[in-house]
């Protein structure tokens, strides 16, 4: 039953974040609208303060801009995964390489820097590839050891050196199918904001909000959901308050909620309802809260009382999205990007079969993880040329 | 010379060596010729195309960011690694079969034997415990730290000349099993043999050999100085082999829980089990990060075994000038003289726990019960039962007096447990009365079987709850949750294995205590001394009762240190009656409290039995 739950949980997610239901409609849709699409201009806005709150610290704040944690962005690069093996893609260059220095190494095995375990079933420490932190000139990454133990690990920003850090939680991950053993391992959501480490133990039939101080290996909860079939997901700290996502399932199968942002205020210590009916993708952009709902994307009114202003209708409900200034939103409907200005009612899309997940980025570059000829792939578009692009780009093949 | 010599005449260990010589002669040489040979993984035509990748990948490496820093390890390690290459770079590479020296490189008989060769050396090397020889020495007080010296210059010799034996004989062996060829490959350059293509050395084959024989040598010497330091340093052979085991034990774990990337892989590399298990390291390239420097592993390797020796050598010299047994010295006795009492005292009791350890060979029993202990102790993993997780996980959240949030998880929890029973059971008569198909009633089943751990978890749980709100009601005590899994394992009840055993060891080590004079056959002087066997049994006594508190105290922290490590103990604060075993305990105090009480209580009862026991066997032994 707990398992069951659990998957109806990651199903939910699932749900949620790609939105399914309707998504092949609004492809269709979208694939007429690809036949009129227009060239959009976009004034970017370079710099972090604007996608990471006006009081942001590259060093010491997570990189909320992101939408998936797989990539992070270093001093003068990108860190991201691809496969088991963790990825340097250098800005200036516009080169990529294994986190390995050693220029000899196949990157193929535990030998190499770059390699990181991922078989949870065997007895050594295997690592979860969709996590990787820049933290104060560090990466940091997650993993789980042979006795269950779910560890923060500490990496040397140029792959030289990888040492248990500190441990989150334990959990048994073996379950028994049939005769065998096997590992159930549900990742967890994990970001590191100002001195802590902010963690949900998906693993959890009704999963927390934790709080750890960095190097320490005790936790607290800083918020549980007291209703029934409660679910927490989606951290995303701003500043210093931590933006999180709570609400309850409606339905026995798991897969519809009810709930809303929330803040936890770092100082103060406590946790208030931020905005309510929003269960979907958020972001702040200059401060101002913006989140996704079943019909579009939705800007929060900054007097209270007021009612929140939709600015754009999406074709695909809940769905994940960045502002790239205040007249332009990049959305995704299923795997078509969609780059639309509200105001001059433009709209450019960019498909492309290649592209599996969008992870947004900075101002500065997009990414998305992807396939090419059934190998992992790194996508990009330089967010300059995302109103006129019409494919992404393969990050290893981008030439000097 | 006299040192050098000492080998030779030990005929049976040298015909042993021998033997082990030829024994790893037609083990290399069946495998040659029976086992398949390995399929280069690059052949030489594209040794010279994979040595400019390297140099391109090191150029690549050099102009991206994540390596530009010139103070970081990296960097220099990219610079290392072109500057190495680089030196490979032109080497022609003519093609020749070369599998009989990759199996002479990379077979690891030959390490076993190497082992027990160190062994047979650093024992023949061993001052006699009979002999005189120990005796003769014992006053020569300069002598003594120049022959250990002496000895490890010697051990030094044999360990080149087993060497010298082991692998120039494998590699005539080789010569002659191939011919003419094998000399030609001799002359060539080392990246012709497929092991070492991409090894980054720019020496021939021959070359090559030489420092393969020369890093073999110093690993061989580094081990053979290693036993023979700790059998000189514990001078008792049974104790020292025991000293052996644990070293390799404790190396073999270090090497297992260093992962190669670590920072600490130091340890991993420089580790006599990494050096004795694989060759790994004379063939293929890595470098070390020693003090943010690229070093390359096999030179760390050299380095690290030749500090090793060097201080074998100083501290065997200072061993030698020490003499134990240096009587309190008479100036110290008129100035301080409570201080020479109680060392003359103390020097008593030393001997008699000597003559206990050693003498009587009470070590190895202790040796024994501690493996017992140790291996009886969860160190390395948590029980892995579901309903167990979940009952760690409930108390993590809420070990303490039981809170509204606690009661409502469990009566939530149960809810559900028991409505999943529920509709087992009607289900169970339904399809008994046939009135479900077995497809609805598998279904059922299988949906009550996966609530195994819930049931469990609830139970126990619950359990524990109830007895709590009897606690509070008959007793008045607010009774915490605390981990009685963690609790059970420290606070073990007496009547257990362990005690047992325990009791065995203190009843053999009070009859050992007597045992030696009466072998010695002096008990007829005892007998006549009224006086000073009365002090002698009191000596003896304490003797006993220091060993066998000591092993309680190991014990003890053994105990607590696995279920440190297993549970992360916390609500040292609730009352002890929170547990159920100690409902009766007519105190108000603490859980920390009880278990310093408990260990106390236990310890003063090991050391009335011991000292009570060896006075009583001392009573039966000689007439009073």
């Amino acid at each position: 039953m707990k398992q069951l739950r659990l998957i109806s949980i990651f199903l939910c997610m699932c749900f949620i974040c790609s939105a399914c239901s309707g998504t092949k409609q609004a492809s269709d849709n979208s694939a007429e609208s690809s036949s009129q699409q227009e060239n959009i201009e976009i004034d970017l806005e370079k710099s972090l303060q604007n996608y990471a709150g006006s009081d942001y610290h590259f060093d010491t704040d997570y990189q909320s801009y992101f939408d998936r944690p797989c990539i992070t962005k270093g001093e003068k690069g990108y860190y991201y995964w691809l496969d088991n093996r963790i990825y340097y893609y250098d800005t200036a260059t516009e080169q990529n390489v294994a986190l390995c220095s050693k220029a000899e190494c196949k990157h193929s095995d535990e030998t190499c820097n770059a390699y990181f375990n991922e078989d949870f079933s065997g007895d050594k420490d295997s690592f979860v590839n969709s996590y990787v932190q820049y933290y104060d000139g560090s990466l940091y990454v997650v993993g789980v050891d042979p006795k269950g133990k779910v560890n923060l690990y500490k990496v040397a920003a140029d792959g030289s050196s990888r040492d248990r850090y500190m441990t989150l939680f334990k959990q048994n991950i073996n379950s028994v199918s049939g005769d065998q053993m096997i590992a159930d391992f549900t990742y967890p959501d994990i970001c590191i904001h100002r001195g802590y480490v902010y963690y949900i133990n998906n693993m959890e039939s009704e999963p927390k909000l934790y709080r750890a101080k960095l190097g320490s290996d005790r936790s607290e909860v800083i918020y549980e959901n007291e209703g029934t079939h409660s679910t927490t997901y989606r951290i995303k700290p701003y500043g210093d308050r931590v933006y999180f996502q709570s609400g309850n399932f409606t339905d026995e199968d798991q897969v519809n909620v009810e709930g809303g942002i929330y803040a936890y205020d770092i100082e103060k210590q406590k946790v208030s309802l931020y905005k309510e009916s929003a269960i979907s993708d958020y972001l702040f952009y200059e401060d101002t809260l913006y989140y996704s709902t079943a019909e579009g994307i939705c800007r929060a009114a900054e007097e209270k009382g007021s009612d929140d202003d939709r600015i754009i209708e999406t074709k695909s409900s809940h769905a994940d999205f960045f502002l790239l200034n205040e007249q332009t939103i990049a959305y995704m409907d299923d795997r078509d990007m969609v780059v639309c200005d509200f105001k001059d009612k433009k709209e450019h899309v960019i498909r492309d079969d290649r592209m599996d997940v969008c992870y947004f980025g900075d101002g500065s570059i997009f990414f998305a993880g992807g396939a090419e000829d059934s190998a992992s792939v790194l996508l990009l578009i330089r967010a300059d040329e995302i109103g006129t692009a019409d494919k992404w780009t393969n990050a290893m093949n981008v030439e000097e | 010379m006299m040192e050098l010599r000492r080998l030779l005449y030990h005929k049976k260990t040298i015909v042993f060596i021998l033997s082990l010589v030829l024994l790893q002669l037609a083990m290399l040489s069946y495998g040659f010729y029976h086992e398949k040979p390995e399929e280069p993984a690059m052949p030489a035509s594209q040794h010279e195309k994979q040595v400019q990748d390297i140099m391109e990948e090191c150029n690549r490496y050099l102009g991206i960011s994540l390596f530009a820093d010139t103070d970081s390890f990296a960097y220099k390690n990219v610079r290392q690694t072109k500057e190495d290459y680089s030196r490979i770079l032109s080497v022609e590479q003519p093609d020749a079969d070369t599998a009989f020296f990759d199996r002479l490189i990379s077979f690891k008989g030959t390490n076993a034997v190497c082992i027990m060769i160190g062994i047979i050396l650093a024992l023949t090397y061993q001052d006699p415990e009979s002999g005189g020889l120990k005796a003769l020495t014992y006053s020569a007080k300069n002598g003594r730290g120049i022959r250990r010296l002496k000895q490890i210059f010697v051990l030094m010799i044999w360990s080149g000349i087993a060497v010298l034996i082991l692998y120039g004989g494998s590699l005539l062996t080789g010569l002659l099993l191939i011919g003419s060829d094998g000399w030609k490959i001799l002359g060539m350059p080392l990246q012709t043999l497929s092991l070492c293509r991409l090894f980054p050395i720019p020496v021939a084959v021959w070359e090559y050999l030489l420092l393969f024989l020369f890093f073999k040598w110093i690993i061989l010497f580094e081990l053979t100085a290693v036993i023979w330091f700790l059998f000189l340093l514990i001078g008792n052979l049974i104790l020292a082999s025991g000293a052996v085991v644990l070293l390799f034990l404790a190396e073999y774990i270090v090497w297992m829980a260093v992962g190669v990337t670590s920072s600490w892989n130091l340890l991993k590399y420089c580790n006599l089990w990494y050096h004795l298990s694989s060759n790994e390291y004379l063939y293929t390239y890595l470098n070390l990060n020693v003090g943010n420097h690229p070093v390359n592993r096999q030179w760390v390797i050299l380095a690290a075994a030749f500090l090793l020796i060097f201080l074998l050598a100083v501290f065997s010299y200072l061993k030698g000038e020490y003499a134990k047994g240096d009587r309190v010295k008479w100036e110290i006795s008129i100035v301080f003289p409570f201080w020479a009492r109680m060392q003359e005292r103390l020097n008593l009791l030393t001997a008699e726990i000597y003559k206990l350890l050693v003498i009587q060979k009470g070590c190895i029993l202790i040796l024994l019960f501690m493996a017992f202990v140790v291996m009886q102790s969860d160190f390395m993993h948590v029980s892995n039962t579901g309903y167990q997780e979940m009952y760690y996980t409930f108390m993590e959240q809420y070990q303490g007096l039981p809170t509204e949030e606690s009661e409502r998880y469990i009566r939530d929890l149960s809810k559900e447990v028991n409505a999943v029973t529920k509709e087992y059971d009607e289900a169970d008569q339904r399809y008994a009365g046939g009135e479900i198909s077995t497809d609805e009633y598998f279904s059922i089943l299988m949906k009550y079987d996966t609530f195994y751990n819930e049931r469990k978890f609830v139970s126990i749980v619950e359990q524990q709850r109830d007895y709590l709100l009897q606690l509070r009601d008959k007793k008045g005590i607010e009774g915490w949750y605390v981990n009685s899994f963690c609790y059970q394992s420290i606070l073990e009840p007496v009547l257990s294995l362990k005690y047992g055993l325990f009791m065995i060891f203190i009843l053999l080590t009070a009859f050992a205590s007597v045992k030696v004079e009466r072998d010695a056959s002096m008990f007829r002087v005892l007998n006549g001394t009224v006086l000073g066997r009365k002090h002698l049994f009191y000596k003896k006594a304490a003797a006993v009762g220091l060993i066998t508190a000591g092993m309680y105290l190991i014990m003890m922290i053994i105990g607590l240190a696995s279920a440190v490590h297993v549970y992360g103990i916390s609500a040292w604060n609730a009352p002890v009656q929170s547990l159920e075993p100690y409902y009766h305990v007519p105190l108000h105090i603490s859980l920390l409290q009880g278990i310093i009480l408990y260990y106390a209580g236990l310890l003063f009862l090991t050391i009335l039995i011991s000292v009570g026991f060896t006075l009583l066997f001392q009573r039966f032994r000689y007439d009073t």
